[in-house]
């Protein structure tokens, strides 16, 4: 169980490495609201 | 050496397996206690009354913990008020020595005599013995209720005698004092499992209630638990730190427009560079509008591959006096993050539209490279989940495994 922490916790910290580079906010799957980056909208906060 | 001996009370016949150093045993006939002396036998107790029944059958033969045992005495004891029983049972090896298997409430004990007495603290109230300290759970007088089998020391059925528990799970340091003796011993808790298995149990296992005074919590990794969010932690501070020292903000855009018809007012920007800088993209819009709310339809256009993306943004400003004074609400800017565009040329088309249509000035402002705070604080925060269950488990297991004791960390003041 600990260990499965520690992956999960890896986890995280990638994705949110790779939503903080590329600009994506947790809010953008909080809100239901998909990113779309080579779209025809702008997903907005 | 087995020896068999007339009981002095019904006649029958008790065979004795360990007669060199069994001191007292029961009839299996008549319940009537004797003592074993080298040259006679005496009535201890008289005629028990039947209060339990082991459920390891003694004069059978066990493995446990690398031994064979004997199972050649059994003890119902209870505390002084005679609520809270538990069962004993006494475990011989010539070569070995003796041991008891304890269960109360279903929680199994292992239990030798210590090679010497521990170290007390009464202030600290603990214990110490062999390196470890024990803490203080429990003093309580004790008494036996009901004996079986042969035992090594003389039984005195029904005399109080002190005890105290002394824990450091999965160990229980005991006293047990009277006018004569004080007998230490060390008791290990034992997963119920192993005794099933050790001692044939399958289907007459008691079921285990409640927390166990020296219960391991299943809790117990929180030293590799507090290293693994330390880790995580730095990682997740250094990816920041990387970010914000690696990513600036810059200006794409950053422009003041006249906008004489704030209704369907059409705005074509000039045009601007959007690169591979990590971060997001935010747009910030201005208005000078009063008492008034301004909308944008903004929509930015890749010049090479024409693709259009469309976003909204407003503002509204609202100000006035009443008898609290001066007040107002909103305001003329606001600011938007909006998802990273590919890198290319662009240019703006906004169409404008407000309440009145007044006339305003529009100050548009595209930056790049911004650092996204709110996914590092999220990030903390889903890290923080697991650790925060674990650490409120762990602290109900104590708090339940301390409810059974009068010296308890989780009171505030102690009753002695």
């Amino acid at each position: 169980m600990i260990k499965g922490y520690l992956v999960y916790g890896f986890l995280v910290v990638l994705i949110y490495s790779y939503i903080s580079y590329v600009g994506i906010s947790y809010y953008d799957f909080a809100s239901g609201k998909s990113f779309q980056p080579a779209g025809k909208t702008f997903q907005h906060k | 050496m087995v020896k068999a001996i007339t009981c002095p009370s019904c006649g029958g016949s008790v065979s004795i397996k360990y007669s060199d150093t069994s001191l007292s045993f029961v009839c299996p006939s008549c319940l009537t206690v004797i003592s074993n002396d080298n040259t006679s036998v005496s009535i201890l107790v008289r005629n028990q009354q039947l209060l339990a029944k082991p459920i390891i059958s003694l004069g059978q033969r066990f493995k446990f913990r690398g031994h064979d045992w004997d199972v050649i005495g059994f003890l119902l004891r209870s505390d002084k008020t005679e609520v809270y029983k538990w069962s004993e049972y006494l475990l011989f090896n010539p070569y070995v020595g003796y041991r008891f298997l304890v269960c109360m409430d279903g929680h199994w004990s292992y239990v030798t005599k210590t090679k010497s007495a521990p170290k007390v603290d009464s202030i600290l109230r603990s214990a110490s013995y062999l390196g470890k300290t024990y803490s203080l759970f429990n003093k309580v007088k004790i008494k036996t209720l009901f004996v079986l089998g042969e035992f090594y020391w003389r039984v005195k059925a029904n005399e109080l005698v002190e005890s105290s528990d002394y824990i450091n799970p999965p160990e229980m340091l005991s006293l047990e004092k009277d006018s004569d003796e004080e007998i230490w011993s060390l008791a290990e808790y034992i997963p119920k499992g192993d005794i099933e298995t050790a001692f044939k149990l399958k289907g007459l296992m008691p079921l285990d209630m409640g927390v166990a005074p020296h219960q391991p919590s299943s809790h117990n990794e929180d030293k590799k638990l507090t290293m693994y969010v330390s880790y995580l932690m730095c990682a997740l501070f250094l990816v920041q730190f990387g970010f914000v020292v690696a990513v600036y903000r810059s200006d794409a855009l950053n422009l003041t427009y006249s906008v004489p018809n704030s209704k369907g007012y059409k705005i074509t920007t000039q045009t601007f560079e959007i690169g591979e800088k990590a971060g997001y993209i935010e747009s910030e819009i201005s208005a000078l509008v009063s008492n008034d709310w301004f909308e944008a339809v903004i929509e930015a256009v890749e010049e090479e591959s024409g693709e259009e993306y469309e976003f909204d943004q407003g503002v509204e400003y609202y100000l006035g006096s009443d008898s609290d004074g001066a007040w107002t609400e909103g305001s003329q800017k606001s600011e938007r993050r909006i998802a990273k565009l590919p890198k290319g040329k662009y240019h703006l088309n906004i169409t404008t539209d407000s309440g009145s249509g007044a006339p305003t000035n529009l100050t548009v402002r595209i930056t790049e490279g911004n650092v996204a705070w709110g996914n590092f604080f999220f990030a903390i925060f889903m890290m923080a989940i697991y650790p925060m269950y674990y650490f409120m488990r762990a602290k109900s297991f104590e708090k339940t495994r301390w409810s059974q004791s009068d010296y308890s960390p989780f009171w505030s003041q102690h009753d002695d």
